[in-house]
Order: structure tokens, then C-alpha cells, then sequence
């Protein structure tokens, strides 16, 4: 005996969006997860440090960071309207608006790098970073970095008494904190070591994502000077931009998180 | 469907889809964005104060990127004139994020602070 059925096959199969977009979506997912990680462990590292972390004002600017969050929205903006713009054929707009996004993730990274150019003149970095053979080859000294430096006039014919504390490590300052500002001494936070792996973690990262995209717009650029920019390419400009705000809404969070709290 | 229609077919629906176009105000989305930010960066004037606790000040700059974030999520990257697809691909990821973060809990936060790195 035989049976015979007749089965409609489906008029779309999968999800109803263009694989690129499906490819990126899927890749944003894995991002959230990886930063996620990295700002939940900052939070309960951050929670369970009670009064032991650096206040914001101590090693951090704050007009630095609230200047890149608007240099980073106002990119957003310039992407959203290159989407708008190839959608409706204007090359030209397309490429100016991809430009204009592209130097304002180069003002990002150089007031990024101007953060780190400071904490670097500081010491405020990880100890055992510092102290790394990365560290050594970079010219980083710790723990003699975060030493307090010695009075500018020793006593006469003494012993100059910051000799010693010269030679005190910054885990044992990072421990019992110094309050002697205002005498010619170097001011360690409570928790800086802590706190400079997080940062750096966090923004480090979060500062590669941002050169991705730089890479992706120098591309769209390049393909665009070429001449080969056509409303063909509408799916790799809305992919480029969910990847771009994707970067803006991290940068959203970590802002207020390193910068205001 | 012969091969040339299925082709046909496939450019025409994902055509569709790329260039699918919704009204929305970028200008005015990205002045609420900018004026959420002054308005983020101006509790560091607040926080000189004695009324501005530091409780206070967390919840009140989360919420702002809260809401700086949803206005993102749903006009830049299109959230709010998505299909149903937008719930499969992001809540797993989502849920997972929250996982990850309250895993963290024991391993990181209640044993660090006892250790030598943190000091």
C-alpha cells in the first residue's frame, strides 16, 4: 500500500531578515555576554570593595568622559543618517556621513589615549602589569611608581626620613592608603591597583571595538573612493551602524559607572 | 519556483527588507541623547552636596543610560519597528548576561576581598 501526501513547502524559511543582518544580530548577542562579564565583575568587585576604591575625582577626569559620550552619540547620529541616505541612492551624503563618523571615533581615541597618556604619567596602573616584562619593556617601574617621593629638603646632617618610604611598595600604600597631600608627597588612592586593572580592562577593550569600526568605515570609505558605493551596499551600511551603536550603548553604561559613581 | 525565479524571489525579499524605511526624528532622538548626558554629568555638581548621597547618585545615572540606552536600542538600531525575530536572537543572550553576572557572585566578590589582590 502506498500513501501519498502533498506537503506545501514554506514561503520563507529561517527568520525574515537578510543573513548579513541575522550574522550580525547573532554576533551582538555574543557581545553582550562578553561585556556582561566584564561589567559584572566589575560591579561586585567594585561592591565588595566597601571604602577601599579610588573616588572618581582622585584618578579620573570626568569632562573627558562625558565629552566622548556626546562624541560618541553624535556619531551614531552621522551613521544612522549614512543608512537613511544610501537607502535613497546618495552616495555622496552616504560617504560624508560615514567621514564625519570616522573622525569622531579618531577624536574618541585621542582623548582616550589622553586619559591613558595620564594615568601612564601617574602610575596609576596595575602593579603586577607594571611590573610584567611588558611593563619592564615599556619603561614602567613599579612598585617604585607609586612610592611617596621623598621631602624636597632633607634635614641636615640627618638621615632623610622618606628613604624608607621611598622604598615602600604600592600594594603596602594601596593597603593602608596616604593622606599626606599637600607635603610633597605622592598621593596613592586605597584600591588603586584593583581599580586600574579594572579600568583598563573595560575601556581597553571597549576602545578595540571602537578601532573595529574605524576599520569598517575606512572600508566603506575606500570602497566608496573606488567608486563601487552603490544602494546595494544598504545592508553592509545598517550592519556596520547596529555594530557602531552597539559600541555607543556599552560606552552609555561604563561612562556613569567609571566616571560618575 | 524555477531556479531564476527562487533568485529573483530571494533579491526582492531581502531588498525589501534593507531598505525597509520608518519615520523617525534623528535629529530630535539625538538632542534627547545629548541632553540626557548633560544631564548625567551635571550630578558631579550635585555630588558636592551633602543632600546628593552616593545611593542617590547611582540609581539616579543608571537610570538616565537606562534611558539613553532604550532610545538606542529602539530608533538607532531599529528595535522598535523589528518583528517578533528581535525576542529569539536577543533574550537568550540577555538571560545568559544575567547568569554570567550573578555567577560571578561567589567566585569574585565574597572571596577577592579576603585576598592579597586586592591589596
Amino acid at each position: 500500500m502506498t500513501h501519498s501526501a502533498t506537503v506545501e513547502s514554506p514561503t520563507e524559511r529561517g527568520l525574515p531578515i537578510p543573513n548579513g543582518k541575522l550574522a550580525m544580530w547573532l554576533f551582538l548577542g555574543t557581545e553582550i555576554m562578553f561585556f556582561a562579564g566584564l561589567i559584572g565583575a566589575y560591579i561586585v568587585l567594585r561592591l565588595s570593595a566597601q571604602n577601599e576604591w579610588p573616588h572618581h575625582h582622585e584618578v579620573l577626569v570626568e569632562w573627558a568622559g562625558a565629552i566622548n559620550t556626546v562624541v560618541l552619540i553624535c556619531s551614531s547620529v552621522a551613521v544612522v543618517i549614512a543608512h537613511a541616505a544610501i537607502a535613497h541612492g546618495d552616495i555622496k551624503k552616504t560617504m560624508w556621513a560615514i567621514f564625519i563618523a570616522l573622525g569622531l571615533a579618531c577624536v574618541f581615541m585621542g582623548i582616550k589615549a589622553w586619559e591613558y597618556k595620564q594615568k601612564f604619567e601617574h602610575g596609576y596602573l596595575p602593579t603586577r602589569f607594571a611590573a610584567s616584562p611588558i611593563g619592564e619593556f615599556l619603561g614602567y617601574k613599579a612598585p617604585d611608581s607609586f612610592a611617596i617621593q621623598p621631602p624636597a629638603a632633607p634635614a641636615e646632617g640627618g638621615e632623610a626620613p622618606a628613604a624608607e618610604a621611598a622604598a615602600q611598595p604600592a600594594a603596602e600604600l594601596a593597603e593602608h592608603g596616604d593622606h599626606d597631600h599637600g607635603h610633597g608627597e605622592h598621593h596613592v588612592p586605597k584600591g588603586l591597583d584593583m581599580w586600574a586593572s579594572t579600568y583598563f580592562c573595560l575601556t581597553g577593550f571597549h576602545a578595540l571595538h571602537v578601532l573595529g569600526g574605524m576599520v569598517t568605515f575606512a572600508i566603506i570609505l575606500l570602497i566608496g573612493a573606488m567608486g563601487k558605493l552603490t544602494k546595494a551596499h544598504a545592508g553592509l551600511i545598517e550592519n556596520t551602524g547596529l555594530y557602531w551603536h552597539f559600541v555607543d550603548l556599552v560606552w552609555i553604561f561604563l561612562f556613569p559607572m567609571l566616571y560618575l559613581m | 519556483m524555477t531556479t531564476a525565479e527562487d533568485k529573483n524571489y530571494h533579491d526582492q525579499y531581502t531588498d525589501d527588507l534593507a531598505f525597509e524605511e520608518h519615520e523617525m526624528n534623528i535629529w530630535g532622538i539625538g538632542a534627547c541623547l545629548f541632553v540626557l548626558t548633560i544631564a548625567t554629568s551635571a550630578t558631579l555638581l550635585l555630588q558636592q552636596t551633602q543632600f546628593w548621597a552616593p545611593t542617590t547618585n547611582a540609581l539616579f545615572v543608571m537610570m538616565i543610560s537606562v534611558c539613553k540606552a532604550s532610545f538606542v536600542v529602539a530608533f538607532f538600531m531599529h528595535f522598535k519597528y523589528e518583528r517578533a525575530w528581535k525576542y529569539v536572537l536577543c533574550i537568550p543572550p540577555l538571560v545568559l548576561a544575567v547568569v554570567i553576572a550573578f555567577s560571578l557572585l561567589p567566585d569574585v566578590g565574597f572571596d577577592t576581598y579576603e585576598r592579597a589582590a586586592w591589596k
